[in-house]
Parts: structure tokens; sequence; C-alpha cells
């Protein structure tokens, strides 16, 4: 199997446009100590190819939901339908629940198996619409949803480390087990151990 | 320049395209820019449905840059290798791989559903990875 090639990380020479200037990194629970936190980076090219097809809406779930804040733009906070813009959000240090493994390749990584999915139960998020008041919408998240944020740990993994320790790469909703609401449906054959 | 303002625009309209997500290691292909649920279908496949009724609007294929890895890195040394310019013919290829005996009914109609999704919209890969 190959192994991790350098990559050119694309930028520009101005300031970057709000809602793609997203912060470097986020804090999380450990994986390993669900009592002790960690941080995690936040890659911006997926964002940014996202962002050159128009499509936003990924962007906007990152904002709400894994920083917890509107996505910045302009009049977000103030629209009606929106306020209390921020109330409610949740960010990913609140996930309840953390699984590794994915069973499924990603790059030179050939089963998943060093990629954790932490689990949320976001009450609001954002929905990105073509409005000309704000083109971010506070949406109540449909009861049997769940999200999860799927981060790549760096290897070897260092708990003593003070920098960050993997980066965050995907995330989106999920179904919920009808019974356990609070787990993924398949939870047991989707992801290869519960860690806390 | 076009390309640093256009992707900043948030009024530009949303066209399905194919995407490949390095990070992610996945080739998603949406036909709309709307909130959605992923349904995992198995290691390859998740589908995307519409949040709002659950209707299948796309599609996502993992592992994409592994698979190319395993099957394709050959052919991508050759000087006229060619590219892979439609998303069915990775669809196809995954198929063959798994081969008919390892799929069961729910997953061959998922990835039929799939296939039927980017032959209509004929979809087209917005952009490819690099050969390690």
């Amino acid at each position: 199997m190959a192994k991790p090639t350098l990559r050119v990380m694309i930028g520009q020479a101005g300031p970057s446009t709000p809602w793609l200037d997203f912060p470097l990194t986020v804090i999380a629970k450990s994986p390993l100590d669900r009592g002790a936190t960690c941080r995690f980076r936040l890659s911006r090219e997926d964002a940014m190819k996202a962002a050159a097809a128009h499509r936003r809406q990924p962007i906007w779930e990152l904002w709400s939901i894994v920083l917890g804040e509107p996505p910045p733009v302009p009049n977000v906070r103030t629209w009606g339908l929106n306020v209390p813009a921020e109330e409610g959000l949740i960010t990913l240090v609140e996930a309840h629940a953390c699984f590794r493994g994915i069973r499924r390749a990603l790059a030179e990584d050939d089963n998943g198996e060093n990629v954790v999915a932490y689990i949320l139960k976001p009450r609001f998020f954002y929905e990105y619409r073509a409005n000309l008041v704000s083109t971010a919408v506070k949406l109540t998240v449909p009861a049997g949803l769940l999200f999860a944020v799927y981060v790549r740990i760096d290897i070897p993994w260092d708990a003593q480390r003070k920098g960050t320790v993997g980066v965050v790469t995907h995330g989106g909703f999920v179904e919920a087990d009808p019974s356990d609401p609070l787990l993924p449906e398949d939870h047991a054959s989707r992801y290869t151990q519960r860690l806390w | 320049m076009e390309g640093a303002t256009s992707k900043t625009d948030l009024t530009g309209r949303y066209l399905p395209v194919a995407v490949y997500y390095e990070d992610a290691d996945v080739v998603e292909y949406i036909r709309q820019d709307v909130p959605c649920v992923n349904r995992r279908i198995d290691e390859f496949l998740t589908l995307a449905l519409k949040m709002d009724g659950r209707e299948p609007i796309g599609f996502k294929l993992k592992g994409f840059k592994n698979f190319y890895l395993h099957y394709f890195k050959d052919d991508a040394q050759r000087d006229d290798r060619e590219r892979f310019v439609t998303l069915v013919k990775v669809i196809e290829k995954a198929t063959e791989v798994l081969g008919n005996e390892m799929f069961e009914e729910d997953r061959r109609a998922a990835y039929e559903q799939a296939h039927k999704i980017a032959e209509e919209d004929n979809a087209a890969l917005h952009e490819l990875p690099d050969a390690a």
C-alpha cells in the first residue's frame, strides 16, 4: 500500500470569506477518556471544494452542529425566524457517544480503523436557502435523527500531546436506532468498537 | 480569480455534480443542495436521502482513493491513461469486484438506484484525486 503523500494546500492571497473562515481547531472529548478533552484540526479543503460547487449545506451543518454557531452570513442573527440564533445549538464537545473503526476504507487506511465517530443529538441546525434576507435558516432537527462526526486520529496516538491529535474529515445526519434513539441504526455493524 | 469569487457567492445555483472529497475519501453525487440523511448500504455505498420525506437524492462512494490505489494504479502509470470522466464507470467496477454472488437483493437494488440516478443526470466527476 502506498504511503501517504504530501498535498499542496490551496489558499488565496486575500481574506477568506466569513462562512469559509471557520476555526482551525475544534475541541472534543477525548476518544480514550470521556473525562478529558482534546483538539482536532478542521480541514478547510473539502469545504472549499463544496463551496466551489455551490454546495453549502454541509458547511452550514459544520457551523451549526460541530462549531455551535450560526453560519456567519448576512442577517443570520437578526432575521426573525432564526432568533434567538445561537440558542439550542450544540458543539462537537457535547457528543454523547464515540465509536472507533468505521468499517470502510478511507484513503490509505484499508478499513477505517483509525477513524472515530462522534455521535451528537442536535435539537437545531441551519439549512441553506436561496433567500434574499438570510441564506441560513434555523430549523428543528426531525425526530429519529442523529449527527455523526468523523475524525481521522493521528497515529501514533499521543494522549500527552498538547497540540491537535487528529482531523475532522466529514459528518452528516444518520438515522437513529429505533430501539436506542441515542445511537445510530446498525451501530453494532457500522462501527468496530464503542469507546464510550 | 473567477473561481475564488464564485465559491464565495451565496446566490449561485447548485447543479448536480459528482465531487471527490479527499479528507473523507468520498465521491459524492447529490441532486439538490438540501439537508439529507445518510443511509449506509455497505462499506462502499451510502445513499443520501432528502431529510424531508427520505426521497433518495444522491449517493456517496466511499474509499475511492483506496479502491483506486488497489485496482487502478497500474492503469494510471500509462502515458495515455484514461481519466475517469463519469462516475458510472466507478460504480460498474465496484459491482464487478464484489461479484453478483455477494450481493443481497436490497444491496443490488441500492446500487441500481445509484446507477439510475447517475445515468439520468449524466453525472460528471467534478474533481479527481491524484494517483499516489
